[in-house]
């Protein structure tokens, strides 16, 4: 199972099509667990992977991808680290 | 392959716009929108300029448009990215999904940010290298921000820094603000500190921004201002979105904009263009959505034509 976290803020614009991506993504590879973050709401969090930019996506802790990433590019990134 | 009377690319104001009036002379039209309808405006933090709202989130007047646009039955395709433009009778648009068949195309593609291109910029992006404050900008409370760039757009993100980071600094290398006088007014009133003249030559941290290098262009100067965040947001440099056009032969002037006529015709005939892409130098909200009217009006006179209508 690969953890993907993706952090956003309520008045960021570009993170809707990053949660549509991943919770696309996730619906076709199955063995992807996809959790939502207002990075906000959940500063600690935040903190703790030093996002200073939405949308990040965070794979199994790890990896962070800033930004959004075409679909090809995520698929690349989740299989790397499997 | 699906066939459109009216193809219009980019789902911004302009676009949207363009849709109400095209889908109210019962053309049958669709918007190809990249990412979600709503264009650059959905990163104000606030507008306080377009008709009937005295103020209102970007991101709220966007959604505004879009539903709108759905409810009068314009069909909207989000996250499809135009690829390419052929033409030969009618024109071809590939997308990363799918392809079309359209008589008559408008641009409404916008501009995206552009980069200031200094050391560290790219290095330092997502580690307090910002291009949306309202996005981004909450992540830096209580910390040092610079705003570069100017316009109404770098303004207003230095506004909305100035209530969130301990110090705020609007390094424009001009010699003066180029924005609405109201907002100028608000910044003199604000905690956000402008210098002027003074460009910025480098991005400087390790893991995450320490500060930037300017240079004082009056003074001669060479020096550094810490910062952790970085919010590069300049209207002035932004580039029009028309990488797809490049088949077309489309006429753009020297900066990469679409020229078009006051029809919002370009030199293809059939093809047309409205808002920011375009190469009139006025870019706010209204003037894309009057745009976008003028765009779909003039499309359905050629539709029309193509029909034997006219």
């Amino acid at each position: 199972m690969v953890k993907v976290e993706v952090f956003k803020t309520e008045m960021c614009p570009h993170c809707p099509k990053a949660v549509a991506l991943v919770k696309e993504v996730a619906k076709d590879l199955k063995n992807v667990e996809v959790e939502i973050i207002d990075a906000m709401q959940n500063p600690k969090r935040a903190l703790e992977y030093g996002i200073m930019a939405v949308p990040t996506i965070v794979i199994n802790g790890a990896k962070k991808i800033v930004g959004t990433p075409s679909k090809e590019e995520f698929i690349k990134a989740l299989t790397s680290v499997e | 392959m699906e066939e459109k009377d009216l193809i219009i690319i980019g789902g911004g104001p302009a676009g949207l716009s363009a849709g109400i009036y095209a889908v109210r002379n019962r053309l049958k039209t669709l918007v190809l929108e990249q990412a979600l309808p709503g264009g650059l405006i959905a990163e104000a933090s606030l507008v306080e300029n377009y008709p009937g709202f005295l103020e209102i989130k970007g991101m709220e007047l966007a959604e505004i448009f879009r539903k709108h646009a759905e409810k009068i039955g314009v069909e909207i395709k989000q996250f499809e990215e135009v690829l390419q433009i052929e033409k030969n009778e009618i024109f071809k648009v590939k997308t990363n999904n799918s392809e079309y068949l359209a008589k008559a195309v408008i641009i409404a593609t916008g501009e995206r940010h552009a980069e200031l291109n200094v050391p560290g910029e790219a290095e330092l992006k997502g580690k307090g290298v910002s291009y949306c404050a309202t996005c981004d900008a909450p992540l830096f409370k209580n910390k040092k921000a610079v705003v570069v760039g100017n316009g109404r757009a770098a303004v207003m993100s230095a506004l909305l820094l100035a209530d969130i980071a301990s110090e705020v600094k609007l390094i424009v290398k001009e010699k003066k603000i180029i924005s609405e006088e109201v907002l100028k007014e608000k910044l003199k009133n604000s905690r956000a500190n402008v210098l002027l003249s003074t460009e910025v030559r480098e991005i400087f941290g390790d893991s995450v921004v320490k500060g930037i290098k300017v240079y004082d262009r009056e003074k001669k100067q060479e020096y550094n201002i810490d910062a952790d965040g970085v919010f590069v947001y300049a209207f002035v440099w932004k580039k029009p979105n028309v990488g797809f056009l490049k088949n077309l032969n489309v006429g753009l002037d020297d900066r990469g904009h679409i020229i078009t006529n006051e029809r919002q015709e370009t030199n293809v005939k059939g093809l047309f263009a409205a808002g920011d892409v375009t190469s009139f130098p006025v870019k706010q909200v209204v003037v894309a959505a009057a745009q976008g009217c003028i765009a779909a009006l003039s499309a359905y006179e050629h539709i029309k034509g193509l029909r034997g209508e006219a």
